[in-house]
C-alpha cells in the first residue's frame, strides 16, 4: 500500500469539530502538547502520537471502559501467539533466551495495533497517517487497515490477487473484514487465549452455513461424512501463499529487515497440530510458517535450540473459499491424491522432526472410491 | 395584557432554546480555528506542507526505513 504524503498523515478534517463525542475533547487532552503555543516545536513538547498504546485507560477507556478492559489480552496487543511459540522454540540457556526476546521485542512487536491504529489511523507498520482527517472511525476500513497489515496473505486471497486464482466467495458477495471478525473478537474479551483458533467469539462458518446439515440441503450426506474429520477449508479453499526462511537483520542505520527465501503458492492438507473441542477436525489445511532455524542468527548463535518442538505447517484458514474447487470436484480428486497431502517427501528434511505431528502418511489418504469418476 | 406578556416571554424562551439547538457547527469550528493552535495548524494543508517539508529538510540525510527487507513479510 502506497504510503500517504508527510502532510496528509497529519491533516485534521475539521468536521471533527462537529463530532458530539470527540469534538468536545480538546486535542492536548489525549494527546498532550500545549494548544495555546503558536510555535509548533514548542507546542509539540510533550506530545504523544498514538495515547491508545500501549494504555488506553487515560484516553479511549475514559468512555469506553468496557472495550478498554479486554485490550491487553487482545491478540492485536498482546502478540501472544508470537511469544508463546517463539518461547517453546527458544533455547532454555537464559542468555540466549534474553537475546531471543529482545529479537522478537525489536522485530515483532512493531506488528501491534491499538485502538488508534484501527479507529484513527492506518496502522504504525505501514507508516501510519490519518484516516479521513481524524474522524473517528467506527468501522475500520478494510483496505487501510486490515489488510494493510495482513496483506502478502490474506488480501491477496481474498480480493483473487494471486495468479490464477479467484477471490474469495464472500468478498464477492461484499462481505468486509467485520462481517466475520466482530468487534468483540477484535477487542479481546480479557482472555489469554494462544491463538486465533481459541478465541471463543472467533469466526465459524457454521455460524451462518448451520443448514449444510440439514436432510434438505444438496450435499448434506457429504458434509455428514466428513463431519470433524476435515476442516471446511479442505474442500473449499483455493491454493494459498507460503513463505520460507524468514531471516531478521538490522541494517547500518539501525533499522531492523527481514528476508524470506522463498513464498510459493501450494494447498496442502495435514494433520490437525491445533485439535481442540472448537477445531475437532483430524485434517485442516496446513500454512507453512517462514520461521527457519537460524531466523535470529543475527542476534544470538543457536537461539532457537528447540526448534522441533512445534511444526513448521501450521494450522490454516486461508481466506480463498469457494463453493466448488478442483479438490472437491467428485470424491477422487481428493481421495488417494497424494498431491493434496503434506507428506514426508513434501517436508524440507531439516524441517521433517518438527513437523512429524501434522505429516500425512500414505495409509492415512483416503483410499480412491471406485464408484467415482 | 398578563396573557400577552406571557406569551411573548414563552416565544423568546423557545427561540432562544431553538438558536442554541441549531448553533451552527461552523461557529463552533471557527472557535476552534482562532483559539487552539493544534486544530488552527493540522486543519490547514498549506500550513502542514510547509512544516513537513522544513521538517523533511532537516533529516533529510536520515533515512527513514530500512530498504534492506526482502520478500513477503
Amino acid at each position: 500500500m502506497e504510503p500517504l504524503a508527510p502532510h496528509e498523515k497529519l491533516f485534521v478534517d475539521s468536521e471533527i469539530a462537529e463530532d458530539e463525542y470527540h469534538g468536545e475533547l480538546g486535542c492536548e487532552e489525549c494527546h498532550g502538547g500545549d494548544p495555546d503555543e503558536p510555535d509548533w516545536r514548542k507546542a509539540h513538547a510533550g506530545v504523544v502520537k498514538d495515547p491508545s498504546y500501549p494504555d488506553p485507560s487515560e484516553s479511549c477507556g475514559i468512555c469506553h471502559e468496557e472495550i478498554a478492559e479486554g485490550y491487553h489480552n487482545s491478540l492485536h496487543i498482546r502478540l501472544a501467539p508470537f511469544e508463546l511459540v517463539i518461547a517453546k522454540r527458544t533455547n532454555p540457556d537464559e542468555t540466549v533466551a534474553a537475546s531471543v526476546r529482545k529479537a522478537r521485542e525489536d522485530h515483532c512487536r512493531s506488528c501491534h495495533s491499538g485502538c488508534g491504529q484501527c479507529h484513527i489511523s492506518r496502522p504504525e507498520a505501514v507508516e501510519g497517517g490519518l484516516l479521513e482527517g481524524h474522524l473517528f472511525q467506527r468501522r475500520p476500513p478494510m483496505q487501510l487497515v486490515c489488510t494493510a497489515c495482513h496483506g502478502s496473505r490474506i488480501e491477496k486471497e481474498y480480493f483473487g490477487k494471486n495468479e490464477g486464482l479467484k477471490p474469495d466467495v464472500h468478498k464477492e458477495k461484499y462481505f468486509k473484514c467485520g462481517k466475520c471478525h466482530t468487534a468483540g473478537e477484535m477487542h479481546g474479551d480479557g482472555r489469554d487465549y494462544a491463538n486465533r483458533y481459541a478465541v471463543s467469539n472467533g469466526p465459524k462458518c457454521l455460524d451462518c452455513h448451520g443448514a449444510i446439515y440439514e436432510p434438505k440441503f444438496k450435499n448434506a450426506r457429504n458434509h455428514w461424512i466428513h463431519r470433524d474429520q476435515i476442516s471446511c477449508q479442505v474442500c473449499h479453499s483455493q491454493r494459498y501463499k507460503n513463505c520460507y526462511a524468514c531471516h531478521l537483520g538490522k541494517d547500518q542505520q539501525g533499522f531492523t529487515y527481514f528476508k524470506t527465501q522463498k513464498s510459493e503458492l501450494n494447498f496442502k492438507i495435514g494433520r490437525n497440530p491445533l485439535r481442540t473441542e472448537l477445531r475437532p477436525e483430524k485434517f485442516v489445511t496446513l500454512r507453512h510458517a517462514p520461521v527457519d532455524h537460524r531466523s535470529f542468527d543475527v542476534y544470538v548463535k543457536d537461539g532457537l535450540s528447540n526448534f522441533d518442538a512445534l511444526p513448521t505447517w501450521k494450522l490454516a484458514t486461508p481466506h480463498n473459499i469457494r463453493r466448488q474447487t478442483p479438490q472437491n470436484r467428485t470424491c477422487n480428486a481428493c481421495h488417494g491424491n497424494e498431491a493434496l497431502f503434506l507428506l514426508q517427501k513434501d517436508v524440507k528434511e531439516t524441517y521433517r522432526e518438527a513437523n512429524r505431528p501434522v505429516i500425512v502418511t500414505r495409509e492415512m489418504i483416503p483410499k480412491k472410491r471406485p464408484d467415482d469418476p | 395584557m398578563k396573557q400577552r406578556a406571557i406569551r411573548i416571554a414563552v416565544v423568546l424562551f423557545l427561540s432562544a432554546g431553538l438558536f442554541f439547538l441549531l448553533l451552527p457547527a461552523k461557529s463552533r469550528i471557527l472557535s476552534f480555528q482562532t483559539q487552539n493552535q493544534c486544530f488552527a495548524c493540522h486543519t490547514n494543508a498549506r500550513m502542514l506542507i510547509k512544516i513537513t517539508r522544513e521538517i523533511a529538510a532537516e533529516n533529510k540525510d536520515q533515512p527513514s526505513a530500512t530498504i534492506a527487507s526482502e520478500g513477503e513479510g
